[in-house]
């Protein structure tokens, strides 16, 4: 579904990803593991546009996303929640998630139904539709970002380190929510410091170190060995 | 008495319109426009060309001035606000920039219109209209009015339809409205649009009342600026009460007490309200920027 081949991109000059090969097959998870600054989430920026690739290709069922507009990938699929989980604070939880389906031209009906189905997944959102979201805890707005990404009915969901910051028992509820959006048939792309969780409910994993990919293979394969990985991990 | 609070309140809804226009750039990019009053100015300049001088009929002539002005606005934000915040410019700068933008507006002016004063006719007529023992001019009835009618319409674009909601959406995590699909140079640009259209109303209200100068607008603008910061930077109910508060104790002040310090008096009543309600009295919900 998505296949990157020898992606090149930095910042102002200074390389970030130096040849990055990478592939989500469609219906599965792949999770990118990867030590602080190994750039993981500049990968995902340059998927969802927000940063420029420099060399290299970016295919998405077909198409080439290296070049495109960040919301012009969005419509062909993609959402990305990202880092921070970066809600809209001075909007309400509805207003959040009503803004996630921006260019989607649904009906009222349909908006409802859509907004139903993600208070119907996060239930602690519904109870808190009125509530402006910077006033929320991170648990809640890890779970605004990702009802607002599903607001426009993505066929591949890239998470940004979703349980950061949060307790044991929010980032099994998010663990939990992420497996089942998958089932639900969105192909879902995680990057997590949680090498554990990560490769329990993924498919396929990629470790990144400076830039490159190290090591990728089936998860269950990949967390076998924990020397190697710690070693990339640097834990 | 209440002859005097009339008076003020004329003066204070012209302050609230041009107050409304900062809010809502506010709102919108998390920017303050200190060049809002000299387009303010352009705008009754416009006007001036178009009915006073070409003479188009009143309401032809006003869409038009509201349109050109517009159409300033969004030239505006895209050779100037729109490149400034892509490059991460810091805020503070981009501010100072738009005090650059004012002069410059200002000295546009002087070479198109020249510095001589000029006028037009009032529409709404001269007559005062009476209702017992008070007297009340009928332009400030439809001031009051237009500018009600205006912030009812914001109020329900930003809150309640979804282009409005992404304009809110930009100014507060312009990254995060990108991956919303949401394009943040279109939404700024647009911004700047409806504001600077908001000046041209302003000024095309204005002029006949006040006199066309290259520098009217700034006159008002520290008022604009008070009425803003007292209402509360953001709010556009908080524009209108703080236009009305500052027109109405300032007319009030200068009855009673001395009319050569009336600016003193305005800059203090600011100051008050800075150090003890820094919000304003509508503390805007955006302006807590997380
Ligand atoms: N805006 C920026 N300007 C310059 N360099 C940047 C910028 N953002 C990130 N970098 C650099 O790019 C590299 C990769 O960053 P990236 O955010 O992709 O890492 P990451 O793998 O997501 O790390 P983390 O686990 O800490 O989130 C880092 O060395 C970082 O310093
Ligand atoms: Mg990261």
């Amino acid at each position: 579904m998505l296949k990157i081949s020898d992606l090149y991109v930095g910042y102002t000059s200074v390389p970030v990803l130096n040849g990055i090969s990478l592939e989500v097959p469609e219906g599965k998870i792949v999770t990118m593991l990867g030590a602080n600054g190994a750039g993981k989430s500049t990968t995902l920026k340059a998927i969802s546009g927000l940063m420029p690739a420099g060399f290299g290709s970016i295919r998405f069922g077909g198409a080439e996303l290296a070049g495109r507009r960040p919301d012009e990938i969005v419509r062909m699929g993609i959402a990305h929640v990202p880092e921070g989980r970066l809600v809209f604070p001075g909007l309400t939880v509805s207003e959040n998630i009503r803004i996630g389906s921006y260019l989607c031209k649904y009906s009222k009906a349909e908006l409802k139904r859509n907004m139903e189905h993600q208070f119907a997944l996060f239930p602690r959102l519904a109870e808190r539709r009125g509530q402006l979201a910077g006033t929320m805890s991170g648990g809640e707005q890890q779970m605004l970002s990702i009802a607002r990404a599903l607001m426009s009915k993505p066929k591949l969901l890239m998470l940004d380190e979703p349980s950061l910051g949060l307790a044991p028992v929010i980032i099994d509820q998010i663990i939990d929510k992420i497996t089942e959006i998958n089932r639900e048939g969105t192909t879902v792309l995680l990057i997590e410091q949680n090498a554990e969780l990560a490769l329990a409910i993924s498919d396929w994993a990629y470790i990144l170190s400076v830039g490159s990919v190290a090591l990728s293979g089936p998860s269950s394969e990949i967390g076998r060995d924990r020397s190697i990985l710690d070693a990339y991990l640097g834990g | 008495m209440l002859q005097l609070v009339l008076n003020g309140l004329a003066n204070g809804v012209l302050y609230a319109l041009p107050a409304l226009g900062i809010s809502l750039i506010w709102n919108a990019s998390g920017q303050f426009n200190f060049a809002q009053s000299d387009l303010l100015t352009l705008g009754g300049y416009i006007m001036f060309t178009l009915f006073g001088t070409l003479k188009i009929p009143y309401v032809p002539a006003f869409l038009l001035t509201v349109a050109v002005m517009g159409g300033v606005g969004y030239f505006l934000s895209w050779v100037y606000f729109y490149p400034m915040l892509e490059a991460r410019v810091n805020p503070q700068i981009i501010m100072i920039g738009t005090v650059a933008l004012s002069v410059f507006i200002r000295n546009f002016i002087l070479v198109v219109w020249s510095s001589t004063p000029q006028r037009y006719r009032n529409v709404f007529g001269s007559r005062a209209l009476q209702f017992g023992e008070l007297f009340v001019m009928p332009h400030v009835l439809w001031i009051i009015g237009i500018v009600a009618a205006l912030l009812i319409l914001l109020q329900y674009f930003l809150r309640g339809t979804m282009m409005g909601t992404a304009m809110r959406s930009v100014a507060q995590r312009p990254a995060a409205a990108w991956l919303m699909g949401i394009r943040n140079n279109r939404m700024i640009s647009i911004t700047f649009m409806m504001s600077t259209a908001i000046a041209a109303v302003a000024g095309i209200l204005i002029a006949p009342i006040n006199t066309l100068s290259p520098s009217m607008g700034s006159t008002m603008g520290a008022k604009v600026m008070a009425a803003v910061l007292i209402g509360g930077l953001g709010s556009f109910s908080g524009a209108l009460v703080g236009g009305i508060l500052v027109g109405v104790s300032e007319i009030l002040f200068s009855a009673f007490i001395s009319s050569a310090y009336r600016d003193v008096f305005v800059f203090g009543l600011l100051v008050l309200f800075l150090i003890f309600r820094p919000g304003g009295i509508f503390k805007a919900d955006i302006s807590e920027k997380i």
